[in-house]
């Protein structure tokens, strides 16, 4: 007798856990398929915001609504539950698609050529505009007779008193030398 | 009325040659009868240009698919508001459409500017026609609206103007359809204006050039091309703002900008026109950057050429590059040709654009110019650079690579901070020279507001660097701004005892530049706050939904209603509807939509969105329907939280309208004495 209720028991265990199981199988929650836990969901998304669709341009994989992309998502997630690593996953991707799904160009070989230029532009930009001011400093050295065009207060304009508030603010300005 | 259209085209093409070579004899031999002639080619030459245009429009409206460019980007359900604008809709219309803007900006500155300019005149004609000689060429040989459809014996089709050997005619049923993107009404106003910028970047390469050629160097010519300049600019900031709108509201990715090379190339030219606007200044002032000046006037013209080139001959696929065509090599040579003739011109006139001035101190608003103008001109050609290095690099290391937005952001990104900070700085800089006393009285409001923003933006916002940066740096520009203003009425107060609101105005109105200028500085100060907001705080959630299910994002709660079927025009739209409430509190109703249009053209790309839109000052709640399963039982939605996405619209609306109050004289200045520079007003558009 015991032994049967104790059968009965597992028995009704038994349902209650594969109905469980079954529940959740056959309802899965389609903003998670692959049941990830939200430490994976947050990593997925993170791995998502960080690669290119390989077919499309300038459309991030998250947003994509191409099926290669819901196809690599679907794979992201598939690495993260056999524990691979974010930049395993990367790689991979790498492998298959090539760097053009980094969206950038990738920091070695010829590549870094496309990080380099920009900061020599700017210093190259900065240099020429400090080599051009120098230059007319060192000019400026030698006294030469006022430009024409030159903003200094000169007392010819003046003489229609401050009631132009340019030439007053000029007249503040230079009180302060 | 294809036929009629060549003929007109070709007609005009025959006088641009001839206003071309009579402009330049008449400038050699200073003879005001050919000059006459020369400057009257060009109106009729525009005349001419606005009928072909007329043409096609003529045949865009009565649905005359016996023409090749209005079978393919039209069809009979088109309405007729996307008929009209189907004339820039495609490659060859929008190449027709640019030489008809060029018209008008051709004449119209002819017009203004003739009886004020002898010298110039003739040759700024002929650098106008040589502009317009060159988009003829590419209408009337590579890329020709006028072609007509031919069958041929062995049954394929295909346009020309001229019959080929053994085709009869054919005329297709319906158009094949305009690209269902396009169908949006940000994407009918978006194109005009940016056109309008980009072509209006001939203006002020055509002055320089016609005083390059003429000799006539003095500063006058910045004075001048000034409005020339700020016009197409303020239509180019226009063109760009509502790309970005179209962008945020039909791609239904929840950006604004995606560093796409379509709007790379509306920026670059942009960048440098902004550096110009600036660098003008410090000629108009001081004398000094002619020679820099004249490399920019034709930088913009040149970028806004090459920005062509790279979205239209193919080289870079897009989701903007709607056709390829045979136009790149003819681009390509034009490119070269422009660049080498303009810097042999410069070379030549050389000894002529020396500086009159010199540097007083690195502590200057002209040095400060100085800085700004090298920081657009860098971030011009590394934006450049960036969006052509996949083809670099595909030609050289054999890599298939990809540039996106984060590449720009990082490169970009440091270089408009410093603009930033300049812009800050720069304003409360004197010409010639600043005493550090000065600079620091100056300095404290704007700096304490900066310490301050920054300081509350870390305890009670964020500790990421990029928002606190950005904000600082913002206020610190909100902050010379305002102390600006002050300081002017305040000033103006003194000497006329007014009230501060019509000392403010009385000051503002006496010198439009400056203060435009300020304006267009604070909605550059909004823009920031707004894009740094949506950008770096942006949620996003891609989710499916069961009807009558809910998401939540950002403190919102999203119920999925509804799902219907309706039809339009020429397509059929599936209505998801959509209730957003936050707590008890109902925020709105909203409407995402899937459009499938019906053309031929259309259904090989797939339904487009239309995104459901709540906007606020504080942030704006997006929704994008992606897909539904069983009639509706279950859609797939994307949705976006923006914050403050609003105040980029807004500080765009107030960059234009400072633009526009630094163009537009509020009166007729009056000629009471020699006035100063700085309060020179500017000239009637």
């Amino acid at each position: 007798m015991k032994k049967r209720v104790f059968l009965l028991l597992f028995l009704l265990l038994w349902l209650f856990v594969s109905g469980m199981a079954f529940a959740q199988s056959g309802g899965t929650d389609p903003n998670n398929p692959h049941g990830l836990t939200p430490e994976q969901q947050a990593l997925a998304k993170e791995i998502q915001m960080e690669l290119w669709c390989p077919i499309c341009q300038g459309v991030r994989l998250d947003v994509c609504e191409q099926k290669v992309c819901q196809q690599m998502r679907d794979m992201i997630d598939e690495m993260l539950l056999e524990g691979k690593s974010k930049q395993e996953i990367i790689d991979a991707f790498v492998v298959q698609y090539g760097v053009v799904i980094l969206g950038e160009p990738p920091k070695q070989g010829f590549h870094l050529m496309a990080w380099i230029m920009p900061a020599a532009l700017v210093l190259a930009g900065l240099g020429f505009a400090l080599w051009m001011s120098r230059k007319w400093t060192q000019r400026a050295q030698t006294p030469l007779p006022e430009s024409p065009t030159s903003e200094a207060p000169s007392p010819g304009p003046m003489t229609d008193g401050v009631e132009d508030e340019y030439l007053a603010r000029v007249e503040e300005e230079l009180e302060e030398f | 009325m294809s036929d009629l259209g060549f003929i007109t085209l070709l007609i005009a093409f025959l006088f641009t040659l001839y206003g071309l070579v009579v402009s330049v004899l008449a400038a050699r031999k200073k003879d005001p009868i050919l000059a006459a002639s020369g400057r009257n080619a060009l109106y009729l030459v525009s005349f001419l240009i606005l009928i072909a245009t007329l043409a096609v429009v003529y045949m865009l409206v009565t649905d005359d698919f016996s023409n090749e460019y209005v079978a393919s980007h039209s069809e009979r359900a088109l309405p007729m508001f996307y008929k009209v604008s189907t004339l820039w809709g495609g490659q060859s219309g929008s190449l027709l459409f640019w030489s008809l803007l060029l018209a008008i900006y051709s004449t119209g500155m002819v017009t203004a500017l003739w009886k004020k300019e002898p010298k110039r005149g003739p040759w700024l004609v002929a650098s106008l026609l040589f502009v317009q000689a060159f988009f003829l060429i590419i209408s009337l040989f590579a890329s020709n609206p006028f072609n007509r459809l031919w069958v041929l014996p062995d049954g394929s089709t295909v346009g020309a103007v001229f019959r080929p050997q053994g085709a009869a005619l054919f005329i297709p049923a319906d158009g094949s359809g305009l690209n269902p993107l396009l169908q949006n009404y940000w994407m009918v106003a978006h194109p005009i204006f940016l056109y309008l910028g980009y072509v209006g970047m001939t203006l002020p390469f055509a002055y320089a050039t016609a005083s390059l050629f003429s000799g006539e160097l003095d500063d006058s010519w910045v004075k001048r091309v000034r409005i020339w300049n700020l016009l197409p600019w303020t239509f180019l900031t226009m063109g760009i703002l509502l790309g970005s709108q179209w962008a945020y509201l039909e791609l239904g990715w929840g950006g604004f900008w995606a560093w796409d090379p379509v709007e790379n190339a509306s920026l670059i030219p942009w960048l440098t026109a902004t550096a110009f606007l600036h660098s003008i200044m410090i000629q108009e002032h001081r004398g000094m950057l002619k020679v820099w000046n004249m490399i920019l006037a034709f930088l913009g013209f040149w970028l806004a050429i090459v920005g062509t080139f790279i979205t239209r001959s193919g080289i870079i696929d897009s989701v903007h590059a709607f056709a390829v065509s045979n136009i790149g090599p003819l681009f390509l040579g034009f490119i070269v040709l422009t660049f080498v003739g303009y810097l042999a011109l410069v070379w030549y006139r050389l000894p002529d654009l020396e500086s009159d001035a010199e540097l007083d101190s690195l502590l200057s608003r002209e040095a400060a110019f100085l800085y700004v103008n090298v920081l657009f001109v860098v971030s011009a050609f590394v934006t450049l650079f960036g969006t052509l290095f996949p083809i670099i690099s595909e030609a050289v290391s054999g890599t298939k690579i990809a540039v996106n937005a984060p590449y720009f952001n990082k490169v970009d990104g440091p270089i408009f901070l410093a603009i930033l900070l300049l812009m800050g700085v720069g304003p409360l800089l004197g010409w010639r020279r600043t005493s550090n006393a000065m600079l620091q009285k100056s300095l404290a409001v704007p700096v304490a507001l900066a310490l301050s923003v920054a300081g509350a933006v870390f305890i009670l916002v964020t500790r990421h660097w990029v928002p606190i940066l950005a904000w600082s740096l913002s206020a610190l520009v909100l902050g010379t701004i305002f102390w600006e203003f002050y300081r002017g009425a305040a000033s103006r107060r003194r000497s006329t005892n007014e009230g501060w609101l019509s000392a403010l105005w009385g000051v503002m109105a006496r010198n439009q530049r400056r203060y435009g200028g300020y304006i267009v500085h604070f909605g550059v100060v909004l823009m920031a706050f707004g894009m740094v907001g949506a950008v770096a705080f942006q949620h996003n959630l891609k989710t499916s939904i069961p009807l009558n299910g809910q998401a939540e994002l950002g403190g919102y709660t999203f119920r999925y209603v509804n799902m219907e079927q309706t039809q339009g025009p020429n397509y059929d739209e599936m209505k998801a509807t959509v209730i957003v409430t936050q707590g008890d509190r109902n925020v709105a109703t909203l409407y995402p939509r899937m459009n499938f249009y019906h053309s031929r053209s259309a259904k090989d790309m797939g339904p487009t969105v239309e995104v459901g839109l709540h906007t606020s000052l504080r942030e704006d709640v997006y929704i994008v329907l992606n897909g539904f399963e069983r009639g509706g039982d279950l859609a797939a939605f994307e949705i976006f939280v923006n914050p403050l996405m609003l105040w980029m619209w807004i500080g765009g609306l107030v960059m234009i309208l400072g633009a526009f109050f630094a163009m537009v004289p509020l009166k007729q200045p009056v000629p009471r004495r020699a006035r100063t520079p700085q309060s020179v007003a500017p000239q009637p558009a």
